[in-house]
């Protein structure tokens, strides 16, 4: 175990230590249990951003690992690790936390102690949820996140808050427990020993008879967190009653969990009976993103409406997920982080005006904008974001899904992805219908005359968001750079494992130019693509440096680039590809591979 | 020819993202001068470095320029650098872009000057440029959408400047929405072409059109496997061209554009006339390796016609309008149509050609019709104004000049970019010419109507405000209802814009007079440069055909000048004193009156939209969030899964007497029969 | 030597009667007896196989559940006296608190 990997751990029990600590605070300091609650979550944040420092892009496989004996008996281990997915989700979790923390600064004003500690608590629990890499403690931290949630929403929630609590808590229950079950039927070995840890269950390989009944366990536990179609009620109750802090975490974090469990246990773990269910996966998520973005438009109430669009938005990813295709899954990704940010900031932005007026129904406002122009920017920039304005945080992971959908090879997605384009459309019309009836109009209703504008924290809680949104939207790179790895050796290993269907074999498009088609093969290895490019003068070549990834080298061992012979572009026939190039050591760990996963080497260069 | 490297194109966004960020974050505490200088800084740097650009461009004897700044978006198997490129066709619309948008800038000095709102309204127009500009200089498919929706944003605040007003604010979000259901068209388009072709690099797919050989070869590969490029590439056509109905106020996307004109009349100048509608021309001429009557017949007879049909359309609802800016705007819908007709005929220089015309006299009339309705103090509806001509001299001078170069006169700007196009038409279609003629006819005459109407005859402005008639006023401008008015007249930063605009609406025809003025010894014994445009295009769009014999093409011109001046005159003729007590009673009853109030309404286009789509649409999602959800998947499923573990619990729980006894008796009959059935 | 199979029968018996007297009897305290009797008949079976089997672990279970029917019948009747001094009763028909 190097220091690296301790880094992780540290990075996801260090809010656990901070709530025993606060736990030792006077009850009604209220001051110094927000600054010390917030001041360790910013403190974790840096940690993270260590981890972001020293994760080595380009490479899949987990990295940072920690792999300790916890209960042997069992089979249990104490097992950490990350790869370029769980690195971005584990960031946008440390990030949303302090931010949350910062804007519930006056709301919160009942059991202070109690909310700060919840809150930590929860980000231990998230942050172990994403970087598990043993059933048995992904299920503990799965369940652990659980309860501080439930008190989030049952204590300091609104006038349902009891309903929407035990609403919340039963849905996920009856999903995880059906999932605790699929976990013990993949951890009991034919042997009669016990392996929880996800290697050992990548690398068995199921009684056709049985998988899907393993599969749809994990999925339908994945699949109320989410949530899709026919699960998602709870979302909306949750939300309308959460508090503001509860709703940012809810929907920045909670909601991707369920995305991630796809990604990191469901598809890998039962490859044949996942894709059997991709045609239903598909016709549910794309029923989610239009469904939800049509019930979006007609809710009343301003929290409900964003509730609605993450339901939305979470079609998107799912919809990635089940295109199967290296852009779409990346895709799905990006959104997550995407939909965290701009989601996360409306929801602090209707927590905002709560604050101010403690009423969430449209009707009760217009013409704000004349009274709060800064929370009127803020609003609209975040729908914008939102409603994916290219060059900014929504746009890269909806185009790259509805890209990725619309070229993969699986039957039908042409049309899936022309459906799912139409909740670009939708997501104009009801985030537009929202602006329209906060911030313009006349300003009729007189208790809103002496609104005032978001005050110095408020707009320190937001701006961070909205240069994120920024950052992401114009340099989708530094995402998509660390999740793409990944995500290729997944797209790859699940081919090739169901149902025997050979590597992955990328193609540019039928009639693609010569110049394009040189760079075959999977991006890990690919020099950089050089389109028809001149010579770069000096200026140009420091921009250069400013803003394109030094990517010149490759990952160290990796074979040069593959040139593919190509006729001319009238072949439109078979084209030569070197499969060799192609094909490359498995480097998903836990596959029927031999070597475990690769180290990075700046994993142990970092102490 | 491949491209040059030149990393400064860069600034021509740069600089006027530079000027709507400053005003964004700091606007509100600046003086209003420090406002005006960032904002004219912002569109003059942006014109300038388009000047310096196509200087650049001209020098390396018009060899492409490009600046690749970074890998935008890169995964999988497709790169979409962020590559800015600028050749003949961006640099027509670049220089017009910042040009026209920097005169707009400073006659929006002098016409927002009194507005609460003058820092917001800047950032926004100088937003305007930078989106503009990426939409015009972004070489490939996805960077030009960023444009694309950035123009779409900038638009949206704009029209909705006075939020206060929900009809405005609305008219915003109807732009917006209405844009975005064509850009759902566009980005179907984007993953076809890149689909087929793997890149949306207009370099690498243009290389990859030259090397299409046999379009009717049926694809064996790809996801398009099964299909022709053919029908491939026709299907992208139509779902790009679905956008350019968004983006430019085409048949049936057009609603949005006569609503817009709720945003200051300078944006409607800008946005809405000159620069933000031609996006869609831009764009198909852009891909004209694509839209090519050769590779795609079927989408190009559908962009012709619906460019020919929004033409005679639009111009016939203009007839009907009272409202000043409404009747340029629904000329400007049909005038984007002629551009369409063009580019469907694959005329696509004078498309463009049009389009730089276009820009000069249609901003001119908006302006114009700005400073009418600056003097009159909001006042909008044409049967209250009225001999202007003598009050606003200049004003009423370069509108007349823009009005005949709109109206097709020669030898002003719009007769050439006319007739290249009706030419063109005649040649190859007559049916779609005959639309045009018509639509010609039809435009001169509502351009006479509203000159009679404003300019000339009685000032009918002093007389009672508040009748029936009218619209809303430019908020910012409404003052009550003064009997006498005092009418504001244009300062200086207001005339200079209309002055320049008007001269450029006179001779910008020059600029590609038809290949008939090839005339030997005219000009001081050589012959007229004639077609410079269309030779300047040539590297995008491919060499000028010449198609007509000079004598027919003659007799074109003097048919359609004679034609457009006869109607002008009618216009004029009928309405110089004001809206005709004639026309009004004959249309008092019969067809004429159903003519007349089809037309005022517009068809009911967005009657039936609203019947058709809106409210079904709505419909459905109040069915979805108020049944479906609280009574079918709440209600039956959650509840009922409830209610069933509850009165299962309740069903059995007589077996739990309470009384120990009976207990044990199940007990014992329980181990007993264990027992017997164990032995 | 009596054979073992007489003192299995009056365990048997034992335990019979004690059973019925638990299933039947309404009397808390006769209910308390009964068990103590089954208790006592398995005691029985207990000594009647160690002795069978040389064993000694039968005594020692026989004495562990006289330890246990010990403390029982403290906790139990203790049981029983509070209940009598609440409810004024003891017979287990009236005391059914725990129905569902």
């Amino acid at each position: 175990m190097t220091g690296a990997s301790q880094l992780l751990a540290a990075v996801v029990f260090l809010p656990l230590v901070g709530a025993f600590l606060l736990m030792l605070f006077p009850a009604d300091d209220h001051r110094n249990l927000k600054a010390t609650a917030f001041g360790l979550s910013a403190l974790n944040f840096v940690l993270s951003a260590g981890l972001w420092m020293s994760f080595e892009p380009r490479v899949p496989g987990y990295q940072f690992e920690t792999n300790l004996a916890w209960i042997e008996q069992f089979g249990i281990r104490f097992h950490l690790g990350i790869d370029g997915i769980s690195l971005l989700l584990v960031l946008l979790t440390t990030f949303l936390v302090p931010i949350t923390l910062l804007g519930a600064w006056t709301a919160i004003e009942a059991r202070v102690k109690e909310f700060t500690i919840a809150i930590l608590a929860l980000e231990t629990g998230m942050l172990g949820a994403f970087v598990s890499l043993d059933l048995f403690l992904f299920y503990v931290f799965w369940e652990a996140m659980l309860v501080p949630m439930y008190f989030l929403i049952g204590i300091w929630g609104g006038q349902r808050r009891i309903y929407a609590a035990i609403k919340f808590f039963i849905f996920t229950m009856a999903g995880s427990l059906l999932m605790l079950v699929a976990i013990l039927y993949v951890a009991s070995q034919p042997d009669g020993g016990w392996d929880f840890s996800l290697y050992a269950a990548l690398a068995r390989s199921f009684e056709p008879t049985v998988e899907p009944y393993l599969f749809w366990a994990f999925a339908v536990a994945f699949a109320i967190k989410v949530p899709l179609f026919p699960v998602h009620t709870w979302l909306p109750d949750a939300h309308v009653e959460a508090p503001t802090a509860g709703s940012v975490i809810l929907a920045g974090v909670l909601l991707k969990l369920g995305v991630y469990g796809f990604i990191r246990f469901a598809f890998p773990m039962f490859p044949t009976a996942a894709f059997a269910a991709l045609p239903l996966i598909t016709v549910l998520s794309l029923i989610s993103i239009v469904y939800g973005a049509l019930a979006a438009w007609v809710q009343p109430d301003m929290k409900k409406l964003v509730a609605y669009s993450s339901i939305s938005h979470l079609g998107f990813c799912m919809l990635g997920l089940a295109a199967m295709s290296v852009e779409a899954v990346t895709g799905s990704v990006f959104i997550m982080l995407a939909h965290g940010v701009s989601t996360g900031a409306l929801f602090l932005l209707v927590g905002v005006l709560y604050e101010r007026r403690h009423t969430r129904v449209l009707a009760d406002y217009g013409g704000i904008a004349k009274r709060a122009p800064i929370f009127a920017f803020f609003l609209v920039f975040m729908v914008m974001a939102s409603a994916g304005l290219p060059a900014l945080s929504g746009f890269p992971g909806e185009f790259l899904v509805l890209l990725g959908t619309f070229t993969s090879k699986r039957p039908m997605m042409m049309a899936a992805a022309c459906i799912a384009a139409t909740g670009v459309i939708l997501a104009a019309v009801y985030l537009l219908w929202m602006v329209h009836r906060i911030l313009f109009g006349p300003l009729q209703n007189p208790e809103n005359q002496h609104i005032k504008d978001m005050n110095l924290r408020e707009i320190a809680v937001l701006a961070p968001l909205a240069v994120l949104a920024i950052v992401l939207g114009v340099a989708p790179g530094l995402v998509t750079d660390r999740v793409e790895p990944a995500v290729e050796a997944w797209v790859q290993q699940l081919h090739e494992r169901a149902d025997g269907i050979p590597a992955y074999q990328p193609d540019h498009g039928a009639l693609a130019p010569v110049s394009l088609t040189r760079s075959v093969g999977p991006r890990l290895r690919r020099a950089p693509v050089q389109p028809v490019r001149p010579a770069q003068n000096d200026a140009q070549r420091r921009l250069d440096r400013l803003f394109r990834r030094g990517d010149a080298q490759g990952v160290p061992g990796g074979p040069g680039q593959a040139p593919v012979a190509r006729p001319g572009v009238e072949a439109q026939g078979a084209r030569p590809v070197d499969r060799s190039a192609l094909r490359r050591p498995i480097l998903i760990p836990g596959a029927p591979a031999p070597a475990p996963a690769p180290r990075s080497p700046a994993g142990g260069e970092v102490n | 020819m491949r491209p040059e490297s030149y990393s400064l194109l860069y600034l021509i966004p740069l600089l006027p993202l530079i000027g709507a960020a400053t005003l964004t974050l700091v606007g509100a505490r600046l003086p209003k001068a420090l406002v005006v200088l960032v904002a004219l800084g912002g569109s003059l740097g942006a014109f300038a470095a388009s000047i310096a650009s196509t200087w650049v461009f001209y020098r390396l004897q018009e060899t492409p320029l490009e600046a690749v700044l970074w890998e935008w978006i890169a995964v999988g198997r497709y790169t979409f650098d962020f590559t800015l490129g600028f050749d003949a066709l961006t640099s027509a619309l670049i220089l017009v872009v910042t040009g026209v948008g920097f005169l707009i800038h400073v006659y929006s000095v002098g016409y927002m000057k009194e507005d609460p709102g003058f820092f917001r309204y800047f950032a926004y127009l100088n937003f305007f440029i930078f989106a503009m500009s990426i939409l015009a200089l972004g070489r490939s498919l996805p960077v030009m959408f960023i444009g694309w929706e950035g123009v779409g944003l900038a638009s949206y605040l704009l029209i909705g400047f006075w939020y206060s007003d929900p009809e405005k604010a609305l008219a915003g979000k109807k732009a917006f929405i209405v844009n975005r259901i064509g850009d759902f068209g566009f980005l179907i388009g984007i993953f076809t072409l890149v689909g087929l072709f793997g890149t949306g690099d207009f370099q690498l797919l243009k290389e990859a059109a030259a090397g299409l050989r046999d379009l009717d070869e049926v694809l064996k590969i790809g996801i398009f496997a099964g299909y022709t490029p053919r029908a491939v590439i026709t299907f992208a056509c139509l779902s790009l061209f679905v956008g350019a109905c968004g983006k430019s106020a085409q048949i049936p996307l057009y609603v949005w554009l006569p609503d817009a004109m709720a945003g200051p009349t300078p944006v409607s100048a800008l946005i809405h006339a000159a620069t933000m509608v031609t996006a869609g021309v831009y764009m198909v001429v852009r891909l004209n390796f694509f839209f090519s009557p050769s590779v795609a017949p079927i989408a190009m007879h559908v962009i012709a016609w619906v460019g020919g049909l929004t033409a005679i359309f639009a111009a016939s609802i203009g007839l009907a309008q009272n409202d000043i800016k409404k009747v340029l705007a629904y000329s400007t819908v049909s005038q984007l149509g002629y551009m369409f007709l063009a580019a469907g005929l694959g005329a696509y220089s004078a498309a463009v050609f049009h389009l730089v015309t276009h820009a000069f006299f249609k901003a001119c009339l908006f302006l114009g019709s700005g400073a009418v309705i600056h003097a009159l103090h909001g006042e909008q509806d044409m049967r209250r104004m009225g001999g202007l001509r003598r009050p606003l001299p200049v004003v009423f001078w370069t509108f007349l000049i823009s009005t005949l170069a709109l109206a097709g006169v020669a030898p002003l700007a719009g007769f050439f970019s006319k007739d290249a196009i009706l030419a063109r038409a005649f040649d190859v279609s007559r049916p779609l010419w005959m639309l045009g003629f018509l639509g010609a006819g039809l435009t001169a005459l509502y351009m006479g109507r509203l000159l009679g109407l404003t300019f000339f005859g009685s000032a009918r402005y002093n007389a009672a405000h508040g009748a029936d008639v009218g619209h809303g006023a430019d908020a910012a401008h409404g003052h009550g209802t003064a009997k006498e008015i005092h009418l504001h007249k244009p300062d200086l930063w207001m005339r200079t814009p209309l002055i320049l605009l008007g001269a450029l609406a006179a001779v910008a025809g020059l600029l590609n007079l038809p290949h008939v003025f090839h005339l030997e010894g005219v000009a001081g014994g050589h012959a007229l440069e004639t077609q410079w445009f269309d030779h300047y295009l040539s590297s995008v769009v491919g060499a000028p055909q010449v198609l007509l014999d000079a004598g027919i093409e003659w007799l074109l011109m003097g048919v359609s000048v004679v034609w457009a001046v006869f109607w002008l005159f009618a216009g004029y003729a009928i309405y110089r004193r004001g809206p005709s007590a004639t026309l009004e009673r004959a249309t008092r009853s019969g067809p004429a009156r159903w003519a007349h109030v089809v037309l005022r309404e517009k068809w009911f286009v967005d009657e039936v939209y609203e019947y058709v789509i809106v409210i079904p649409v709505r419909t459905m999602a109040s069915f979805f969030a108020l049944f479906i959800d609280p009574f079918v998947i709440d209600g039956l499923f959650v509840k009922g899964s409830a209610l069933g573990v509850r009165s299962s619990g309740r069903g059995l729980s007589w077996l739990q007497t309470g009384n120990i006894q009976s207990y044990a008796t199940v007990f014992v009959v329980a181990v007993a029969a264990i027992i017997l059935w164990a032995v | 030597m009596i054979a073992p199979s007489f003192y299995l029968l009056l365990a048997s018996v034992l335990f019979a009667i004690g059973a019925i007297g638990v299933l039947v009897r309404r009397n808390a305290i006769v209910v308390f007896m009964c068990i103590e009797l089954m208790l006592n008949a398995a005691n029985l079976v207990f000594v009647t196989f160690a002795r069978q089997r040389a064993d000694v672990s039968g005594h020692v279970y026989v004495m562990l559940v006289m330890a246990v029917a010990a403390a029982e019948v403290a906790v139990g009747l203790a049981i029983i006296v509070a209940l009598f001094r609440e409810r004024r009763t003891v017979n287990v028909d009236e005391l059914r608190e725990l129905r569902g």
